[in-house]
């Protein structure tokens, strides 16, 4: 799935955000976009990801123009092919860790096994293996955000939109991490990561500096 | 967006108390207009004077003790929406002078006391002075032998009477309920910020005042706003005089209004506040927040569905009350005599079947008397609900509003069927001839002939309307049988002439005609008064007619209310679970798939809803009715939720939240 976006401005609030930026997102390449606090990473990749509308300049997904898409249009894109890990996590607090990775119930216990077999090796492999029952309010930031990567996976998307998604891990944690978003460009994905987070900045296909626009 | 939702309610609500404050100032000046201090509903029945002569004395008292009295009047061009004022004493003004009423479509004149005219003296009286003048006026009620039922104004009662009476009390109920659960809600979304204060060691009575101090100060501006507006409006109407009692009226309703808020906001700060413990508990505060305001959502729909019913049941009666009454607007032409004089003994003064016969000789003498069930139990065996006795010139009157013409052969048109004395029932027969004969002028019962008038099977749509020997009592009949007389005077014994007359049975039709007979004839002595007929009736038409729109602005207004409930309601479960729909949305979900568990919860208080309205008219078909409360509560609300839910994903987005 091919994102790009040409000579695009996002003003918010009276204050423009986002001036001439261009952006390409490719299958199966990781596209790190850096810059200071401020700088609009995040704006960026919620632009990128459909979330934010553009002042000006072209959007297009496989080719196509997403100015007129109307809501139901970008509600399938999200649906079918978009995997979004937030920086403040996107959790839903009050639910399990099983629902916020499945965003559904875990079914009756006679269909339990298969999808808890579907989602045992995704905490697995977060680090998380039997908490899948736990509460996520009580989880530290590091495991929220290792939850918040765990839905991405398995959601298996085309496109992952990811913000900060090591920031505040330990190391051991940003190398499980880095290598998630790595095997997932493997895999074929195109991966946007918006991140300070210098050795994941260089292991990136490519790389996107913002400025800062308060300067 | 919690600040916009309080900021909206309040200024929402506060318009709704506008409203209710108008509600109290109509029911004020229904009860007492003109800014009198008394209303008095006045007999003069009992009373030997004759008009003229009270009229005199009234206004010779109001000079002297310096009192404004005046008689409220409905009309004097269309009866339901003109009200007039006539003032006795030098208050009175020279020429009539138009008369506004804060009542919306309601006109009138001032007029002076001796403009009476056919006008009866009877009726609703207001006034104000000092306390001597009015206790010199009670006392001239006693010394005249009129009867007065007194009610002294009253801040309280009328209030009272403005909030119960009109119905205005479910609307402002409502409104309470609203703003409580708004200021529940406030409380609950600065949960975080208040354990947060907690943990900075800020002092409790601090963290209370800082949130309700800042819940009030939104709530300042929209609600200053929409009273500005309200006042705005009622100057703009030309409705400047009534500003200070709405003013003040709607000062009380938003001061109770803002009590209940803030006692809401305090108790459920003291129930909810948030120890250290919960704190490090990693507990998400806001879960049971929410659960309030369904509970208080859900006092409002059954506070509805139970009580909305009788208001709308009351207005319907009322309008029901109206229609009737509105058939003595075909009678308006006549007047009737009230009898009594100097030499007063239990005979009837001689020459009034004089009168009478030279008014029927003109065609300008309606009769009309009414018996129903009641008096007669063959009538209702044989399917009739009454017995009306009338003449042509009186089915001439009302046959218009009706919609039948009179006929040579057919005196009912269209609306009546011959019934032959063999097809009369035995005992109906049978009543008619033992009562005839004291009635009917001798000779003319013959002994082969049971009744002496043709009858009539009334099958007109509109009930038929019948003057009952009781005065100022019209009776509505759907199915009668009537029986015409083509001659009153040549039909009827003397004696059942005079007593119909003073009965207001028998009445005349043209007013100027009848005081020139009086004034040239002995009779004039004997008789008190010559009033119109219709008046007492359709004053009372006019202030049910009132009564019923205050009852439906009050059934309206409670819609709105909820309404504006069901919105603020999708709001809070928006907001509280913003987090859930932004990740649900992200992930694609449908809004229907989003909002399953919502429509499910309100499609069960809906059926609840819906069971509350049915249940207590188990049985009743018409209650069938009451399912339409399903898809009238489901569609607003899912489209409420629809938007709040939309709204709220992308205030998150815009980071406007
Ligand atoms: N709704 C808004 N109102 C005002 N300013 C906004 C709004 N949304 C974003 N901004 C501003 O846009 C700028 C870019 O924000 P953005 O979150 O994209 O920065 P960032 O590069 O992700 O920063 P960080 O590295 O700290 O996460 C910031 O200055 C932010 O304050
Ligand atoms: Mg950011």
């Amino acid at each position: 799935m091919e994102i790009v976006a040409s000579n695009i401005g996002v003003a918010i609030a009276g204050r423009t955000v986002l001036e001439d930026v261009n952006a390409r997102v490719i299958p199966g390449q990781t596209l790190a976009l850096v810059g200071p606090s401020g700088s609009g990473k995040t704006t960026l990749l919620n632009v990128l990801g459909l979330l934010v509308p553009i002042g000006h300049g072209t959007l297009t997904v496989e080719g196509q123009e997403t100015r007129r898409w109307r809501d139901a249009r970008r509600r399938a894109f999200w649906q079918h092919h978009a995997a979004f890990v937030f920086q403040d996590y996107g959790l839903i607090e009050e639910e399990s860790v099983a629902y916020n990775v499945m965003l559904s119930r875990l079914p009756p216990f006679w269909r339990r096994r298969r999808e808890a077999s579907k989602i045992l090796p995704i905490l697995e492999r977060v680090g998380l293996p039997d908490r899948a029952q736990e509460r996520v309010s009580a989880l530290s930031g590091g495991e929220k955000q290792r939850v918040g990567l765990a839905r991405a996976m398995f959601r298996a998307a085309d496109v992952i939109f990811a913000d900060e998604p090591t920031a505040s891990l330990d190391r051991d944690n940003r190398d499980l991490v880095t290598a998630f978003l790595l095997g997932e460009a493997d895999r074929g994905a195109a991966v946007v990561i918006a991140t300070h987070d210098e050795d994941l900045i260089a292991r990136c296909d490519e790389r996107l500096e913002l400025r800062s626009r308060t300067a | 967006m919690l600040r916009i939702l309080v900021r909206v309610t309040a200024a929402g609500v506060t318009l709704f108390l506008a409203v209710i404050a108008a509600l109290y100032v109509m029911a004020e000046e229904d009860g007492f207009p003109d800014g009198a201090e008394y209303t008095a509903s006045v007999n003069f029945t009992q009373s030997p004077q004759s008009k003229t002569e009270l009229v005199s004395a009234l206004e010779a008292l109001a000079a002297d003790a310096k009192l404004r009295l005046v008689k409220v009047v409905a009309g004097p061009e269309d009866f339901l929406s003109t009200r007039s004022l006539y003032v006795f004493g030098p208050d009175a003004p020279t020429t009539p002078q138009p008369l506004s009423w804060f009542r919306p479509g309601v006109t009138g004149q001032l007029r002076a006391a001796t403009d009476l005219g056919d006008t009866p003296l009877d009726g609703t009286f207001v006034y104000s002075g000092s306390a001597r003048a009015t206790a010199a006026l009670d006392a001239w009620f006693k010394r005249s032998g009129a009867t007065a039922t007194i009610q002294h104004r009253d801040a309280g009662t009328i209030f009272g009477y403005a909030l119960l009476n009109t119905g205005a009390w479910l609307p402002f109920l409502t409104c309470l309920i609203l703003l409580t659960t708004v200021s529940v809600c406030w409380y609950a979304l600065r949960a975080r910020a208040r354990a947060l204060k907690i943990l900075c060691g800020t002092p409790k009575r601090r963290i209370l005042v800082d949130d309700l101090g800042s819940l009030l100060r939104i709530c300042v501006l929209p609600v200053a706003g929409a009273t500005l507006t309200s006042i705005v409006i009622v100057i703009a109407s030309g409705r400047a005089s009534s500003l200070t009692p709405f003013a003040l009226a709607l000062g009380a309703l938003i001061a109770i209004s803002l009590v209940a808020m803030v006692i809401a906001g305090l108790l459920t700060s003291a129930l909810t506040w948030p120890s250290v413990a919960t704190i490090a508990s990693r507990r998400p505060p806001e879960g049971h927040f929410a659960t309030i305001a369904e509970v208080l959502k859900i006092a409002t729909l059954l506070l509805i569905a139970l009580l909305l019913p009788p208001v709308v049941s009351a207005a319907q009666e009322s309008s029901n009350f109206t229609r009737q009454q509105t058939s003595w607007a075909s009678l308006d032409r006549y007047v009737s005599l009230r009898l009594g004089g100097p030499s007063d003994g239990d005979s009837l003064p001689a020459g009034l079947t004089d009168l009478a016969r030279d008014a029927d000789e003109k065609g300008s003498l309606a009769f009309s008397y009414a018996q129903g069930t009641a008096d007669n139990p063959a009538l209702a065996a044989n399917g009739y609900d009454g017995l009306v006795m009338v003449n042509r010139a009186y089915l001439e009157a009302v046959a218009p509003a009706l919609g039948f013409t009179p006929e040579e052969a057919g005196p009912l048109g269209t609306a009546g069927e011959p019934v032959t004395d063999t097809q009369l029932p035995v005992n109906i027969s049978r009543y008619l001839a033992s009562s005839f004969p004291l009635w009917n002028r001798a000779g003319r019962t013959d002994a082969g002939r049971e009744t002496v008038l043709p009858a009539f099977r009334y099958t007109g749509t509109e009930p038929f309307p019948g003057i009952s020997p009781v005065p100022g009592d019209l009776r509505l009949l759907s199915r009668p049988l009537i029986l015409v007389t083509d001659s009153v005077t040549t039909t009827f014994t003397d004696g059942f002439l005079e007593s119909t007359i003073s009965s207001g049975n028998l009445i005349f039709g043209d007013s100027a005609w009848v005081q020139a007979y009086l004034r040239e004839t002995p009779l004039g002595s004997h008789v008190r008064s010559v009033d119109r007929v219709s008046d007492a009736g359709l004053y009372a038409a006019q202030q049910q007619s009132m009564v019923a729109q205050t009852l439906t602005l009050s059934a309206l207004l409670v819609l709105l209310a909820l309404l504006t409930s069901i919105a603020v309601s999708a709001w809070i479960s928006a907001l509280t679970r913003s987090r859930r729909l932004f990740v649900q949305r992200t992930s694609g979900w449908t809004w229907p798939r989003i909002l399953a568990g919502r429509i499910r919860w309100e499609a069960t208080l809906a059926a609840l809803v819906t069971l509350a309205l049915i249940l207590p008219r188990f049985g009743d078909i018409s209650a069938v009715w009451a399912l339409l409360a399903l898809p009238l509560y489901l569609a607003p609300t899912l489209l409420l939720h629809r938007r709040a839910a939309a709204t709220t994903f992308n205030s998150r987005i815009n980071r406007t939240t």
